[in-house]
Formats: C-alpha cells, sequence, structure tokens
C-alpha cells in the first residue's frame, strides 16, 4: 500500500480541484474554469520553458562553450539574431537563422521522407489481384487498389468528374473518403472518451488515497 | 398522416446528454461489468514480437506523448515494460518530448517494482531531448553525442546497461509510444528507413488511422490502437489491475450510448423529412 504525505494530498486535491473546474465548462462559462484556464496555460508555458533551458540551452550550449567549444558561438550567435525579430529595425537579421532551420530540416527530411512516406508506401499499394492465398487477401487488395486509384482521381482536378467512367470513379473515390473520416471520427470518440474516463479514473484515485489518508479505507 | 412529437429530442439542452454520458462513464467504473476482452491480430502480434526476442535484449522505448494522452499511452508503455522485464531484456528509455520523461520514470518505477531489475544494469532513463528527427538522427551511430547523461545525473560511460549500447544498431527493438510530432513518422523516417530497425508503436486512438499506412507497408511490425489495444495487451499479459483494463469496460458502453444517440438522431432526421414530404404532397 502506497503511504501518501500531506504534500501529496494536497498536489492530487488541487488536480482535482482543477479537473473538477474544467469541467464545469460544460453547464456554463464561470469564473471557477476561467481560473483553470490561466493556471494550466501559465504552468504549460513556465514548464515548457524550464525544460527547454535545463534540457536544451544548458547542455547543448551553455556546457560545451563552459567546456571550451568555442564553435557553439556560432549557434549562439544564430540564436540570438532569432530574438531580433522583436525589433522593426533589425527584424531581418532573424531571417538568417530561419533560412539556416529551413535549410537543415529540408536537408534532414526530403530524403528519407521521399524514402519512408512516399517511395515505401506506393509500393505497399502495388498489390497483386491473382494468385492471391485467399478470397480474404483479393478482397483487401482490391479494396487497397481501387481505393488509392479512385481516391487520386478525386483529386485530378484538370478534368471535370463527369462521365461514365471518370464520373463515377470520382464518385467511389468520394465514398472511401467518407468512409475513412467515419473511421478516423470514431477513433476520435474514442480518444475523447478515454480522456474522460482517465480524468474520472484520477479522481477516483484522489477519493481513495484521501479516505487511506485518514485511515478510512 | 399522424405525426410524432420528436420537438423535445431536436431541441433538448445538450446538457442533458453530457449528464447521460458522464453516467455511462462514472457507473461502469464505480460497478465493473467486467465485460469480455478479446485480443485483436495486431495485438498477438504485438505480444509475439515481444515474446520471441531472445533473453537479454536490448529494446529502446521512447516517450512520446504528453498528460492529454497519459491514459491512453502510459497503460501500454507499463506493459511493455513488464512484458520485457519477464523476458529478461534490458530498456533504454529516452523522450522527444518535454514531459515524456517524466512518464518514462513513472512507468520504469511502477513496472520495476515487481521483479529484481535494477537501475543502470537492467534499464535506464536518459530523459529529453529536443529536436525530434535531429536527436534520432543524431544518436544514430553514438547515444554519447546527444545523450552525455542520464536524467538522474549518471554518466552514460559509468552505466553498466550503456556499455553495449552506441547507436540504433544495437537494439533488437525500438518500441515508441506516439501521438503526434515529433513521433511515430520521425521514427519510421530514420529508426526503421535508415537504420532498419524494426519497430513496434502505441498510439493514442486519434492518431491510430494515421499508422495505419506505416504498418500496411511492413514498416511497423505492430500497433497497439488506444485504450482498446492497451487493455487487450494488459489482458494478454494477466495484468488484470491494469488501468486500461479497468477503463475499457466504460469506454465499450460510452460508445454503446454514443452510437445509440447517432442513430436516434439519424432516425429523427429521417423521420422529420418523411412528414414533411407526406405534407407537401397532400397540400
Amino acid at each position: 500500500m502506497v503511504a501518501y504525505s500531506l504534500s501529496d494530498m494536497l498536489g492530487m486535491w488541487i488536480g482535482a480541484c482543477l479537473a473538477l473546474f474544467v469541467f464545469s465548462f460544460l453547464y456554463k462559462d464561470n469564473p471557477f474554469y476561467k481560473l483553470a484556464e490561466h493556471i494550466f496555460v501559465g504552468v504549460a508555458a513556465g514548464y515548457t520553458m524550464c525544460m527547454g533551458y535545463w534540457q536544451v540551452i544548458q547542455p547543448n550550449l551553455i556546457a560545451k562553450l563552459q567546456a571550451g567549444d568555442w564553435r557553439y558561438l556560432i549557434a549562439a550567435v544564430l540564436s540570438l539574431m532569432l530574438l531580433t525579430r522583436l525589433s522593426d529595425k533589425y527584424a531581418w537579421l532573424s531571417r538568417w537563422p530561419l533560412a539556416f532551420m529551413v535549410g537543415i530540416f529540408a536537408g534532414y527530411n526530403i530524403v528519407y521522407t521521399m524514402q519512408a512516406q512516399v517511395l515505401k508506401q506506393l509500393e505497399a499499394t502495388i498489390l497483386p489481384l491473382w494468385n492471391c492465398q485467399s478470397w480474404q487477401e483479393l478482397c483487401q487488395n482490391l479494396i487497397v487498389v481501387v481505393g488509392v486509384l479512385t481516391g487520386l482521381m478525386y483529386f485530378y482536378f484538370s478534368k471535370e468528374h463527369k462521365g461514365t467512367l471518370w464520373g463515377k470513379a470520382a464518385r467511389v473515390g468520394i465514398w472511401g473518403l467518407m468512409i475513412t473520416f467515419g473511421a478516423a471520427f470514431g477513433y476520435t470518440v474514442m480518444a475523447r472518451i478515454s480522456l474522460l474516463i482517465g480524468h474520472v479514473m484520477y479522481l477516483q484515485d484522489v477519493w481513495r488515497a484521501t479516505l487511506q489518508f485518514f485511515g478510512l479505507g | 398522416m399522424s405525426r410524432l412529437n420528436f420537438k423535445f429530442l431536436v431541441h433538448i439542452d445538450r446538457r442533458w446528454i453530457f449528464l447521460a454520458l458522464a453516467a455511462s462513464v462514472i457507473i461502469p467504473l464505480l460497478w465493473p461489468p467486467n465485460l469480455p476482452i478479446t485480443p485483436s491480430p495486431l495485438t498477438v502480434k504485438f505480444y509475439d514480437t515481444i515474446e520471441k526476442l531472445p533473453s537479454g535484449s536490448y529494446v529502446c522505448m521512447s516517450f512520446d506523448y504528453g498528460p492529454g494522452t497519459k491514459v491512453e499511452c502510459q497503460p501500454m508503455a507499463i506493459a511493455a515494460l513488464h512484458h520485457l522485464f519477464r523476458r529478461k531484456c534490458k530498456v533504454v528509455c529516452l523522450a522527444l518530448w518535454p514531459e515524456g520523461s517524466m512518464f518514462a520514470r513513472e512507468s520504469l518505477r511502477e513496472a520495476a517494482s515487481h521483479y529484481e531489475v535494477k537501475e543502470g544494469v537492467d534499464y535506464v532513463n536518459l530523459g529529453y531531448k529536443n529536436g525530434g528527427e535531429v536527436v534520432l538522427k543524431g544518436v544514430g551511430e553514438d547515444f554519447r553525442t546527444i545523450f552525455s547523461t542520464d536524467l538522474a545525473g549518471h554518466r552514460l560511460e559509468d552505466l553498466p546497461i550503456m556499455q553495449k549500447v552506441h547507436g540504433w544498431d544495437s537494439f533488437n527493438l525500438v518500441c515508441e509510444w506516439s501521438i503526434g510530432r515529433p513521433g511515430l513518422a520521425e521514427f519510421v523516417r530514420i529508426v526503421v528507413s535508415q537504420y532498419e530497425r524494426p519497430l513496434l508503436t502505441g498510439t493514442t486512438a486519434v492518431t491510430t488511422p494515421e499508422a495505419y499506412p506505416f504498418l500496411n507497408s511492413g514498416q511497423v511490425i505492430s500497433l497497439l490502437g488506444g485504450m482498446r489495444g492497451a487493455a487487450e495487451y494488459e489482458v494478454m499479459l494477466g495484468l488484470s489491475n491494469g488501468r486500461a483494463t479497468r477503463g475499457i469496460s466504460a469506454q465499450s458502453i460510452s460508445h454503446f450510448f454514443i452510437a445509440a444517440l447517432i442513430i436516434l438522431a439519424n432516425v429523427i432526421y429521417f423521420l422529420e423529412r418523411h412528414y414533411d414530404k407526406a405534407n407537401r404532397t397532400r397540400r
């Protein structure tokens, strides 16, 4: 059994109250909800800033400079140049580090994105429609092949979606898209309900911990 | 044509629906109906992949989620840690999300307390590094180029677990708990495409449809989707007190309730349309 301290209990109850304040918005907008919202924004910003300093700036810049690696001065100067956006007169200087970042990320991403998210995905849609192991496999392959082709036809806007072939194929494409959106929406509902379940379970845990803390559970 | 009056349903205050939905979640959590949970083929494949790892294998686990999705990802991570510790695997944790290191610490603490495993020897939490893809690429050849210490401040050179870990090639398997960016796509681009490491993933329900193409192409071996995937995995491992297993009945009942509302709304819509049409014809 976990032993809870007074500070544990305090933290848990603050969390529980804030969760209830946020839920109160479902009834109507109120000052408790506003309070919870502002605390969340402030804490999240503060947490991210602290993490950014201690996990990024300190080990990746300050520690390196302290170790005498002066190459990192270039990174420091580029970082400071980003802050020139705050001044109207020198804002143009911030374009250089931005250009540097865009260049680096484009260089990193182009090859691997093409390889992992274009070519490999394309390869996965080239499936056999005969000599399949089972009817199930044939149906699965057919759905993928027809879905990809009709979906692409729907997104081809240089030709009007009319006629026996093009019009009907684009129509099948829309059906494919609608089914996909439906599945995605179903998953989204599942995720949102999971969040609600998580919070109810948290409130349940706080209640159990409180009873245990006062020797009642 | 006699007309049923649906007006009270059409104009119902939506707060009643919120209340009913809350009840559909709270009641099954207070009095669990223990609905059956049958593992899906994906969960079975996820389980089998870890089950087939030789004892002493090195596994990297990345915690790329925030507090908002903890309820879905954390049970998966804890269950996977249980499984890996049972298989006597060495686990190296890292995070590409700021809060991930905290969740890695919590998960390791919870799972490790059930086994005779030691921090620094059987598992290590390297903490969070900003940069997403750049971090994954940076640790490619040697983790020490990006992580000089673990989260507790121990130098990687001094940790027994890190003696055999260099880059991605040192790992027999990579597990990633993902909710967005940086996350699964970055792991597929670097760890799978470049270093050809086998990848398992657990995603929140929202991001699961985005993960399926990687599964279809074979870039991801298997995935656990949302709380359902986590609950199925917990059942396979015999973790009957797992958080996902606790919550899954509430999820099933609330889904049933939402589906019933959607059907009801559609029935009302079609009936109203039918009555309007009939009235127009009569006139």
